[in-house]
């Protein structure tokens, strides 16, 4: 029983940590508030749903090229005419972004919910350490945590991840000093597009539907984790979301039943009082810095 | 990312951002007219139901259902000699611009309002007809509170046989199956899936059973129900089935999860489980899986009447698809009980409407007499359900079941006993 709740605790919040990270990178480097993240997530799962009855691995690859895809052409078509724009005009157009992708999903190929099959190695049951715990479960756990990692180390040694931090830093120093705009915000949406992608196929396993609004509740979650662990801080954003999928797990299985319903109306009180303490969330230094 | 470079792009990307907005917006609220000067030669319906959203896959089939049982009804010759008109409007699954809708609806003139799948969605738009005196037919809604004519008023209907009934009659066929322990799944996400939960439990324990345990899931689109399936297999005695009381695409899910956390006991839900989409969501090799829905066609095996049949080929010939969920019917059915009405009605007022929509008598539909409303109760009173299963990647028909009464659990619903 603890073993299984502890490992849906922490593949829920491994989940939710990954979406946080696509929504602090985007802030931390570009200083965007990326409403139109749900979209890029929305890509990725209907790329599921139309490779459903190909091999799962070639349905799980096609959403990482759908997704990013979508978040490059995006950065394309929307952001890099924009890019000298205030911080809230970009906002503002990300919510535009998200409407118009979310508007012709809806108009062109979904209509309505559709589903996709479970994949039959996914819902395999397995023991572990005396628990029986679902494959997807460990998958999930297992996706999640390797990405985190990855995103650490792809920020922390690598060039392109210094050249991201020095950009996050101060964008027009970095840009003096020979970082090229035209490759770290490409860059920054690539990553992110991976890691929507990758959101979405863990997505789209658990739940089974595909829908045109299926992104607005994961982009939420992204948001609400990154101001929890501190909007500047990828490390920070990474607890927060984890933190928030963790709780959500407890609520759901410490809470009584008539009081599930409001389980929101808990976690959202929680993150109030989380905020009046330490309003800039829990990780945040008070200098603005991605790692 | 601040430095004031004036860049030409920048105007010309908004502009361009704010256009595409604006003018997808524009699309999504097209309104449809086909006359609507509401005079006594035409019965003018205003339709005020989504075409997009997450209420779309209940609105948009019965919707067009009713459209087409309205052309037959006007090639026929109309409603004694009358055609009957349609307006419609999109409400994209909002309950705000459902209100607005309703209230331009009525101001262009139509005779009777037809709105949502969904008592909370509907609310808005009945409330407007309501003060209007204008009767207000819910084209599916499932929640008693529609029918009981204090809520939202006594001008307002439903045409569906309510999940109070969907819920008692779940639980009557379990009993039938000889199922003594009920685990019930409740999602609290809206009012149709809470009433069917309350009257499955009532209903089950009435007719000898007992509810062994239940539980609560948020419900809407993003479900996890990990937690509650942890509890469920823990319990001290496992229960015979769990009914699951909620909607698809996230009743479906639930149901999936349930599977994949290892729980094989028999499901049961409500009919707002029905159509491709839960075969989908389910899988191939789910089974034992049942609900109570209004008939069996297209995607579902072994209930198909030659009328059922006429239905399906009908819808699929001027929709270019079969209906994707029995919910279709209902929209069917609803039209041919509102012609009825009218061609009893004394004149096309409001109050004529009403009254003659309050005298209902048995109407012919494709799956037998279903008797419509009564003074008390302004929903279906009257109609079979059928029992409908899924059983390795088929869902085919498992029996007809009717219930006696609804079981009054208090809650002031006039068409319990």
């Amino acid at each position: 029983m603890i073993m299984e709740f502890l490992i849906s605790a922490v593949g829920l919040g491994a989940l939710y940590a990954l979406l946080t990270l696509g929504v602090a990178l985007m802030f931390g480097v570009l200083g965007l508030m990326n409403f139109a993240y749900g979209e890029i997530l929305l890509a990725g799962a209907f790329a599921m749903y139309l490779f459903r009855n190909e091999p799962w691995f070639v349905g799980a690859g096609m959403a990482l090229v759908f997704a990013v895809a979508v978040a490059l052409l995006s950065e394309r078509l929307a952001f890099h005419p924009l890019r000298d724009a205030d911080p809230v005009i970009l906002m503002i157009a990300s919510f535009a972004v998200s409407l118009a992708l979310q508007s012709i999903a809806r108009m062109t190929v979904l209509p309505r919910a559709r589903g996709i099959a479970p994949e039959p190695f996914l819902s395999r049951r397995i023991e572990v350490l005396g628990a029986d715990v679902s494959v997807l479960d460990l998958v999930t756990v297992g996706l999640c945590g390797v990405t985190l990692v990855a995103v650490a180390w792809l920020m922390g040694r690598t060039s392109l991840g210094i050249q991201l931090r020095a950009a996050a830093e101060d964008f027009r120093m970095a840009a003096l000093l020979g970082v090229r705009p035209n490759l770290v915000i490409p860059a920054a949406f690539v990553i992110v597009g991976v890691l929507a992608g990758i959101g979405s196929v863990v997505l789209a396993a658990r739940q089974g539907s595909v829908s045109a609004d299926m992104g607005l509740q994961p982009m939420l979650i992204g948001v609400v984790g990154a101001v929890l662990g501190g909007m500047s801080s990828l490390k920070g954003a990474a607890l927060g979301g984890f933190l928030l999928g963790a709780v959500t797990a407890l609520l759901e299985t410490f809470l009584p039943t008539d009081l599930i319903a409001f389980r929101d109306a808990f976690l959202f009180t929680a993150l109030i009082v989380v905020l009046v303490v330490r309003p800039q969330g829990l990780l945040s230094g008070a200098k603005v810095r991605v790692s | 990312m601040s430095s004031a470079r004036p860049n030409p792009f920048r105007t010309w990307g908004t502009v361009a951002a704010v256009a595409s907005v604006l003018a997808l917006s524009a699309c999504g609220s097209d309104s449809s007219d086909s006359g609507s000067d509401g005079g006594d030669d035409t019965f003018t319906i205003g339709f005020a139901l989504s075409q997009s959203g997450n209420m779309a896959p209940f609105d948009v089939e019965p919707g067009n259902a009713a459209m087409l049982r309205i052309e037959q009804i006007n090639e026929d010759g109309g409603i004694d000699g009358k055609q009957i008109k349609t307006v419609s409007k999109d409400v994209r699954s909002s309950p705000e611009t459902v209100g607005t809708a309703a209230t331009e609806l009525i101001s262009s003139g139509i005779d009777l309002l037809v709105t949502p799948c969904d008592f909370d969605l509907s609310a808005p738009g009945a409330a407007v007809a309501q003060a209007a005196s204008i009767p207000a037919i819910s084209i599916c809604a499932g929640d008693p509170k529609m029918a009981d004519a204090t809520t939202l008023g006594d001008y307002v209907f439903s045409a569906n046989a309510g999940s109070d009934v969907e819920g008692a009659t779940g639980a009557a066929w379990a009993i039938d199956q000889g199922w003594k322990n009920a685990y019930l799944l409740q999602d609290e996400s809206i009012e149709y899936t809470k009433s069917a939960g309350k009257y499955f439990a009532a209903a089950f324990e009435d007719l000898g059973g007992t509810v062994v345990g239940n539980d609560a899931f948020p419900g809407g689109d993003n479900v996890n129900i990990s937690s509650q399936a942890n509890r469920l297999k823990n319990l001290a005695t496992q229960p015979d089935f769990v009914y699951v009381a909620s909607w698809n695409p996230g009743g479906a899910t639930a149901i999936r999860q349930l599977r994949e956390a290892g729980i094989e006991v028999p499901v049961v839900g409500p009919a707002a489980l029905d159509g491709q989409v839960l075969l989908d969501v389910v899988g191939d090799s789910a089974s034992d899986i049942f609900y109570t829905g209004f008939a069996c066609y297209a995607y579902c095996s072994g209930g198909e009447g030659d009328e059922l049949e006429k239905f399906v080929t009908d819808y699929e010939a001027d929709y270019g698809s079969e209906p994707a969920s029995s919910y279709a019917l209902l929209g069917y059915n609803m039209v041919t009980a509102i012609a009825d009405a009218a061609g009893r009605a004394d004149s096309f007022s409001g109050a004529d409407l009403k009254a003659a929509l309050e005298d209902s008598r048995p109407v012919s539909t494709p799956i037998g007499d279903v008797q419509y409303f009564s003074s008390t109760c302004h929903k279906i009173i009257d109609m079979p359900l059928s029992v409908i299963g899924v059983e390795t990647g088929k869902i085919s028909f498992v029996g007809q079941q009717r219930i006696d009464s609804i079981p009054d659990v208090g809650d002031g619903n006039s068409c319990a006993s």
